[in-house]
C-alpha cells in the first residue's frame, strides 16, 4: 500500500493528465446514442452472446452463424476473453447501449493507464511518459477504431498494444534481458484481445530482432526468446491449438480474406494527414483518400518525428534508440500502403492465404507503426531539452477536438432499441469440444499455474525507473 | 572543388555507383533486346470479348483497324477487361471509336506479375473491326530508365550532400534551405501524392494540352505549333493564343510512355518546386536574409489561392504563371530600391525579363494583370521611374521581354488581328458579380469548399479565394510597423517599399471583389481590357505575392520578437495550408484516373476560346474532303496537318479539307510549284480554291508566316546574346572601365 502511495505521490500530475487525456477522448460517450461504425453490430452480438453464455462454458467460444459466417468474429479466429467484462455487465441487467459506453470508458482509463507505464518503461521519463501516453489515448487511428469502426476487439487490443511494445523495444533496443515475462504477458494479452493486431506486433517484433542481429545474436538474447516463445505457446495453447488445427480448413480461412488485398492498403500520405475528417472508407481503389480512415498517429508525433530527423541532419544529434524504433516503423509503414504488392501473395497457395488472413489488411500494420512513432517521439521528447510535454499535449489536444468533432457531426447514429435490432446477428456459444481442444487447455492450464508460481516465490524484482 | 570531390569518393560510393550503372545497363539491356513485338493478332474480331489473354508484366499497344459506315459520330468503344489482376495490376482506360476513322490504339500497362484480360468492344453492328493486333513495347524498359536515372540522380545526391557536410560541413542556411523547400513542396503537392488526379474544373483541357504536345512531338509538327490531335484531326491554335513551354516537362514524360495521370502529377510536383524555389531565391535576394526567404517561400508556395488553382480549378496555366510573379517583385525592387552605381544594377532588368517571360508563357491573362499592376508602380514611384537609370532599366524590362517572347507574340498577335475567335465574346461579360464579398478577405479558414458563384450559391461551400491567414498576420505586421515606424536610416528604403507595396495590395484587394466598379468601367469602354480576365478573384494570385512581400518587409522592419514572428507565421502558414489540403485530398469526391490520351476524346477546349467565329465544334467530325461541283480528288492523304491529293477540276471550283482554317494555311501544286489560294469554307474547314482545268497532285498544309520565323531567330539571337554578355560581365572578362580610373586620377 505504501508503494502504491508513494508511486501515486511521485506520479499525481501524470496521473491526472493521463485520466484528463482517457475522459476527453470519451466524450463522444455523453450522449444518448451510439455512432454507427462498420463492425458495430458484431460487436454488441459478441457482448449479447458472451453475456448469455457466461457461467455455462468455460472457456468460453463463440461459434460460427448458422447460416453466415461472419468471418473474423469467429471465436475461433478471435478470443473474446476481453468481453467477459461487458458480457458480465450486460448478464447483471444493463442495457446495450449502457454497456458499449462502460466498457468504451473503461477501456479508454485502462488503456491510458498501461500505456503510461509502458512508455514510462520506453522513454524512461515521466514527463515524456505522460506526454507519449496522452497522443497515444488521443492517437486518430485508435479514435477511428472506438468511433469510426465500432469494433470492440480493436479497442481492447490498443490497451494492451503498449506492452507488447515496450517488451520488443526493452530486449532488442534497450538490451535489457528479463524481459521474457514482459513479452509473453504483452503479446498474450494482444492476441486474447485482436489477433490481428497480435500479428502485425509479431512481424513488428521480427523486424526488430532482424534489425539489431548484429548486436542481438547472442546467447542471452535468444534464451529470452526462447523463453518467451515456449511461455506464450503453453498459455495460449488453448486458443492457438484450435486455431492451427480450423486454419486447414481452406474454407473457414476464407470469410477472412478480402478479395483484392491491395485496395485495402493505404496511402502514405495518409501517416502526414493532420486532419482527420471522420471518414470510414478502408478501399482506396475507387475514391482514393476521399472519406479515408484514419491510420495516422496525429501531427504532433509526425513533427516531433521531423523535428529529431531535422536535428539529426542539422545539428548531428542523433540517437541509436531512436533511429532503430523509426526504421522499423517506416518499413511497416510501408509494409500497410498500396506500394507494396501485397497481391503477389493472394491466391498462391494456403501458407500465404493463411499470413493475408491473420492480417486481414495491411493496413492493420499501421497500427503497430504508430505505436512505434509514438515511442519514437515519447524518446524525443526525453533526450531534447527544447520540447516539453505540455507542448506536445497542448498539440495533440488542438487536432484531437477536431477529429472527435467531425466524427458526432457527421456520422450516424443509433439509441437503445435500434441497437438491440443491429445486435440481433445470433451468435451461439460452443458447447461440444473435441479432445484436441481439452488437451490444449489443459496444458494453457498447467503453463499459467507454472508461470503464477515462478512469479509469487522467484521473482520479487520490478521495472524500476526513476528520473 | 575537384580536390573536394576527390575527398569524397569512398569505396561506398564507388560501390553505388556501381550498382546504379549496373541497373542502368539492365535497363538499357532489356530496351535493346527485351521481349518486345507482336502478341496476338485478330484478322477480325466478330464476338463481343477475346478469350482470355495471359500477360506478363510490361507495355502493351492494341492497335485496331475497323471499317464503318453507319451515321454515328461514336459508334463504339474498346476496353481492356481485367479478369485476374485487381488493384493496380493493369492501368488502362477504354477508347472511343468515331466515324471516319479507320484505325485506333490503345496503351496500357500491366504492373503486376501476369495479368489475364480480355479485349472487350461494345459497337454498332455496322462497326467492323478488320484487324486487332496486340503488341508488347519498350515503354516499361523507357521508363525503367528514366526511374533508375532520377532516383540514382536523387539518392547520388543525397550521399553527396551527406559526405560534403561529414567532411566539410554544410552552413546553416544550406542546410535550412535544404529542409524547407522539399517539405514545403510536398505539403503543397500533398493530394497528388497518390494513385490519382482529384478532377479540378480545367483538368481535361490541360491533360488533353499535354496530350496534343506529346502528339506534335510525335508527329514532327512541333516546329509549326498547330497541333492536329484536337477537333477530330482538324488543328486547334491553342499553342499560339496559350504557351506551352512549362508543358514541355510532362509531355515529354507521355513521349517515354509515363501515364497522362503520372505525369500530370509529377508536373504539380514540379511546379510547387519551382514556386518554392523561385520564392525562396526572390525573398531571400530581395532582404538579403535567408530565414526572411524561407518565410516567403512557405507562405507563398502554400498561399491557399495557389493550392486553389491546382486542385479546385485546376487552372494549370495560371497555376504555373504565378511561380514567376515572385521573380517580378525581386526585380523591380532591384531596378528602384538599389543604388544605380552598384557593378550588377545595370543586368536588374534581367530578372523582370525572365519572370515575365514565364509568366506569358504559362498564362496571358496572368501577365495582362501583372502589366496592369506594373504600369501603375511606375506611376506610384514616378520620381524615380523617371529617373535616367531607372527608366532605361525599365525600357530595357520592356524590350527584352518584348523580343524574347517575339517568337510567341508576333504569331499570337498575327492571328488574333487575321480572325475573329471566341474569346472575343468575353468583352460583352460582365464579371463583377464574380468577385468576392468584401469580408471575404479576412476570411481566414481554407477548406477546400466547391462553389465560387456568390449570387447563385452565397457562401456556401465557398472555395478558399482569399489571402489566408498566415499572409494576412503578415500584413499585419507591416502595418503596424509603418504605423509605429522609428526613423532608421537603413530602413528607409524600406519603409517606402512597404508603403508601395500596401497600396497595391490594397488596390489588388479592391479588384478581387464584387465591389469593385468593373461593371461600370466595361460599359464605359473598356470592356475589352476587362471581359477576358472572366474572373475579378483572378487578381487573388496578385494579392498573394504581394500579400507575402507586405508581410517580408513587415518582418524585415520589426525590431522585436523578430525571430518568434517568423517562426509563427510560418507555422500557421503550415498549418493551415494543410487543413486545405486535407480537406481536398479527403472530402472532394472527384477522382480521376487517366492512363491512355486517347480516351480523352478531341473537343475538350472549355469554352472554345480559341476557335474561329463561324466554326461549329459540332460538325467537326473525321470526315472526307468535301468538293464543288466538276472539281474531283484522289489518293488523298492525311498526315497530320498535312494533305495530298491528286486534283482534277473542270471548271473553278474549290475543295474543303478537313482542318480548322487559320492564318498560316498554304496549298501548292507538287508538279508544277503553282501557289493556290487558301482561305475559310464550310464551317471553317480549309478551302483550297482551284482553277478551271486544273490537273495535279495538291499539297496543303499548316507552315505558319514567313515574318513567324523571322521572330523566332530575333527572339533566339536576343536570348543568346543577352546570356553571353551576362557570363561575360559576370566572369569579368569585360576591359575595365579605364573612364572611372582616369577620373579618379585627376
Amino acid at each position: 500500500m505504501e508503494r502504491i502511495r508513494e508511486s501515486y505521490r511521485k506520479n499525481r500530475i501524470q496521473f491526472y493528465m493521463i485520466v484528463a487525456a482517457a475522459v476527453f477522448v470519451s466524450l463522444p460517450l455523453c450522449t444518448d446514442f451510439v455512432n454507427t461504425g462498420r463492425d458495430l453490430a458484431a460487436s454488441l452480438a459478441k457482448i449479447r452472446a458472451v453475456g448469455a453464455g457466461l457461467f455455462h462454458v468455460f472457456p468460453l467460444r463463440l461459434g460460427p452463424l448458422p447460416k453466415t459466417t461472419y468471418g473474423y468474429s469467429l471465436s475461433v479466429f478471435s478470443a473474446d476473453v476481453f468481453y467477459l467484462f461487458p458480457g458480465l455487465l450486460y448478464r447483471l441487467g444493463l442495457g446495450l447501449q449502457s454497456v458499449y459506453k462502460i466498457t468504451l470508458v473503461c477501456a479508454n482509463l485502462l488503456t491510458a493507464f498501461i500505456a503510461y507505464r509502458a512508455f514510462w518503461g520506453i522513454t524512461e521519463e515521466r514527463d515524456a511518459a505522460m506526454a507519449s501516453t496522452v497522443l497515444y489515448v488521443w492517437c486518430p487511428c485508435r479514435i477511428y477504431s472506438i468511433y469510426g469502426a465500432g469494433n470492440l476487439n480493436e479497442v481492447f487490443a490498443w490497451s494492451v498494444l503498449p506492452v507488447a511494445v515496450w517488451g520488443s523495444i526493452r530486449l532488442f533496443v534497450q538490451k535489457k534481458r528479463d524481459t521474457a515475462v514482459l513479452l509473453t504477458v504483452g503479446y498474450t494479452l494482444l492476441l486474447l484481445a485482436w489477433p490481428v493486431y497480435f500479428f502485425g506486433a509479431a512481424g513488428m517484433f521480427v523486424l526488430f530482432f532482424l534489425l539489431t542481429l548484429r548486436d542481438n545474436l547472442t546467447k542471452q538474447t535468444l534464451a529470452v526468446i526462447v523463453k518467451f516463445a515456449l511461455a506464450f505457446i503453453g498459455v495460449n495453447a488453448w486458443y492457438l491449438i484450435p486455431m492451427m488445427l480450423r486454419m486447414r480448413d481452406a474454407g473457414a480461412v476464407a470469410p477472412l480474406l478480402t478479395e483484392h488485398i491491395r485496395e485495402y492498403a493505404v496511402y502514405l500520405t495518409q501517416y502526414v494527414k493532420i486532419f482527420a475528417f471522420g471518414g470510414d472508407r478502408v478501399n482506396v481503389w475507387e475514391r482514393g483518400l476521399t472519406a479515408a480512415e484514419a491510420v495516422d498517429p496525429g501531427i504532433v508525433v509526425i513533427a516531433a518525428v521531423t523535428f529529431y530527423l531535422c536535428s539529426v541532419f542539422v545539428d548531428r544529434q542523433r540517437e541509436k534508440a531512436i533511429d532503430r524504433i523509426l526504421i522499423v516503423a517506416g518499413i511497416l509503414m510501408v509494409l500497410s500502403s498500396n506500394l507494396v504488392p501485397w497481391d503477389m501473395l493472394q491466391n498462391k497457395n494456403m501458407l500465404f492465404s493463411i499470413v493475408l488472413a491473420m492480417l486481414q489488411t495491411p493496413a492493420k500494420l499501421a497500427v503497430p507503426a504508430d505505436v512505434l512513432l509514438i515511442s519514437a517521439m515519447g524518446l524525443v521528447l526525453s533526450r531534447s531539452g527544447r520540447l516539453r510535454g505540455w507542448m506536445v499535449c497542448l498539440g495533440g489536444f488542438l487536432t484531437v477536438q477536431f477529429q472527435i468533432g467531425r466524427l458526432l457531426t457527421i456520422r450516424g447514429f443509433l439509441r437503445g432499441e435500434q441497437l438491440d435490432e443491429l445486435s440481433q446477428v445470433g451468435y451461439h456459444v460452443i458447447e461440444a469440444e473435441s479432445l484436441f481442444w481439452r488437451a490444449a487447455e489443459g496444458l494453457s492450464a498447467v503453463t499459467v499455474i507454472g508461470f503464477l508460481v515462478y512469479w509469487c516465490f522467484f521473482r520479487h524484482r520490478g521495472y524500476e525507473y526513476e528520473k | 572543388m575537384k580536390n573536394k570531390l576527390t575527398a569524397l569518393a569512398g569505396i561506398k560510393t564507388k560501390l553505388l555507383l556501381a550498382a546504379e550503372g549496373l541497373l542502368l545497363v539492365m535497363m538499357i539491356a532489356g530496351a535493346i533486346w527485351g521481349k518486345t513485338g507482336m502478341m496476338y493478332s485478330w484478322p477480325s474480331m466478330e464476338q463481343a470479348e477475346t478469350e482470355a489473354l495471359r500477360l506478363s508484366r510490361g507495355t502493351y499497344r492494341l492497335g485496331l483497324q475497323y471499317e464503318y459506315a453507319g451515321e454515328s459520330f461514336n459508334p463504339g468503344s474498346v476496353e481492356i477487361l481485367v479478369e485476374e489482376g485487381g488493384y493496380r495490376s493493369v492501368f488502362t482506360n477504354g477508347i472511343p471509336i468515331y466515324a471516319g476513322t479507320t484505325e485506333n490504339s490503345l496503351e496500357f500497362t500491366v504492373a503486376a506479375k501476369e495479368a489475364v484480360v480480355r479485349i472487350a468492344a461494345e459497337r454498332e453492328e455496322t462497326l467492323r473491326f478488320t484487324a486487332v493486333e496486340l503488341v508488347r513495347t519498350k515503354g516499361a524498359y523507357l521508363k525503367g530508365i528514366c526511374f533508375v536515372l532520377f532516383f540514382s540522380l536523387v539518392v547520388d545526391l543525397l550521399v553527396l550532400a551527406k559526405s560534403y557536410q561529414d567532411k566539410f560541413g554544410l552552413s546553416d542556411k544550406v542546410r535550412a534551405v535544404c529542409i524547407v523547400i522539399p517539405f514545403v513542396t510536398a505539403l503543397a503537392s500533398f493530394p497528388s501524392l497518390t494513385d490519382y488526379q482529384i478532377m479540378g474544373a480545367d483538368m481535361i483541357f490541360h491533360l488533353m494540352r499535354v496530350e496534343a504536345l506529346k502528339h506534335a512531338i510525335l508527329s514532327g509538327e512541333l516546329h509549326v505549333r498547330m497541333q492536329s490531335l484536337w477537333l477530330a484531326g482538324h488543328g486547334y491554335a491553342n499553342s499560339f493564343f496559350y504557351g506551352d513551354t512549362l508543358l514541355f516537362f510532362p509531355a515529354a514524360l507521355r513521349v517515354l510512355g509515363f501515364t497522362a495521370d503520372f505525369s500530370f502529377r509529377v508536373f504539380i510536383l514540379m511546379i510547387n518546386l519551382l514556386t518554392a524555389c523561385i520564392a525562396y531565391y526572390s525573398f531571400a535576394k530581395m532582404f538579403a536574409d535567408h530565414r526572411i526567404g524561407l518565410l516567403a517561400c512557405v507562405l507563398y508556395t502554400l498561399a491557399p489561392y495557389r493550392i486553389y488553382n491546382c486542385y479546385n480549378r485546376s487552372a494549370m496555366g495560371e497555376f504555373a504563371a504565378m511561380s514567376f510573379l515572385p521573380l517580378l517583385i525581386y526585380g523591380f525592387y532591384r531596378i528602384y530600391m538599389s543604388d544605380a552605381k552598384e557593378k550588377n544594377y545595370r543586368w536588374s532588368f534581367l530578372i523582370p525579363v525572365i519572370g515575365f517571360s514565364g509568366v506569358i508563357q504559362s498564362h496571358m491573362l496572368s501577365c495582362e494583370m501583372a502589366g496592369i499592376f506594373t504600369v501603375i508602380l511606375c506611376l506610384i514611384l514616378w520620381k524615380k521611374t523617371f529617373r535616367k537609370e531607372v527608366f532605361i532599366q525599365l525600357f530595357c524590362v520592356v524590350v527584352g521581354t518584348v523580343l524574347i517572347n517575339l517568337w510567341y507574340i508576333v504569331p499570337c498577335l498575327d492571328l488574333m488581328s487575321a480572325d475573329a475567335y471566341y474569346f472575343a465574346h468575353n468583352a460583352n461579360v460582365y464579371i463583377q458579380d464574380r468577385g468576392v464579398y468584401l469580408w471575404q478577405i479576412f476570411y481566414t479558414l481554407q477548406a477546400a469548399g466547391s462553389s465560387s458563384r456568390y449570387p447563385e450559391t452565397g457562401f456556401t461551400d465557398a472555395e478558399p479565394i482569399n489571402m489566408g491567414i498566415a499572409i494576412l498576420a503578415g500584413v499585419t505586421v507591416l502595418v503596424v510597423c509603418l504605423c509605429r515606424h522609428r526613423k532608421r536610416e537603413q530602413a528607409e528604403r524600406v519603409r517606402y517599399a512597404g508603403i508601395a507595396v500596401l497600396l497595391l495590395l490594397l488596390l489588388a484587394l479592391g479588384m478581387s471583389t464584387s465591389v469593385f466598379p468593373w461593371n461600370f468601367l466595361s460599359a464605359h469602354g473598356l470592356n475589352k481590357l476587362i471581359g477576358p480576365i472572366q474572373f475579378p478573384t483572378r487578381f487573388t494570385g496578385i494579392v498573394s505575392v504581394l500579400g507575402v512581400t507586405a508581410g517580408c518587409i513587415g518582418l524585415y522592419m520589426l525590431d522585436v520578437y523578430k525571430r518568434e514572428m517568423l517562426f509563427g507565421i510560418a507555422a500557421v502558414s503550415v498549418l493551415f495550408a494543410l487543413y486545405q489540403t486535407n480537406d481536398i485530398a479527403q472530402v472532394s469526391d472527384g477522382l480521376i484516373k487517366i492512363y491512355d490520351g486517347n480516351g480523352l476524346g478531341t473537343t475538350a477546349i472549355l469554352g472554345a476560346e480559341y476557335l474561329p467565329e463561324g466554326a461549329d465544334v459540332n460538325h467537326m467530325t473525321w470526315h472526307a474532303p468535301v468538293a464543288s461541283g466538276e472539281v474531283s480528288f484522289f489518293d488523298y492523304v492525311k498526315d497530320g496537318l498535312q494533305v495530298e491529293a491528286s486534283v482534277q477540276t473542270g471548271r473553278e471550283g474549290f475543295i474543303d479539307f478537313p482542318m480548322l482554317y487559320y492564318k498560316g494555311y498554304s496549298a501548292y501544286c507538287i508538279d508544277s510549284g503553282e501557289k493556290l489560294v487558301v482561305g475559310p469554307g464550310e464551317n471553317y474547314d480549309v478551302r483550297v480554291l482551284l482553277p478551271a482545268g486544273f490537273q495535279g497532285k495538291v499539297h496543303v498544309g499548316y507552315t505558319g508566316m514567313w515574318y513567324w520565323r523571322i521572330a523566332e531567330l530575333v527572339s533566339v539571337l536576343t536570348g543568346v546574346g543577352l546570356a553571353l554578355l551576362y557570363f561575360r560581365d559576370l566572369s569579368g572578362l569585360r576591359k575595365p572601365d579605364t573612364r572611372l580610373k582616369k577620373k579618379t586620377e585627376k
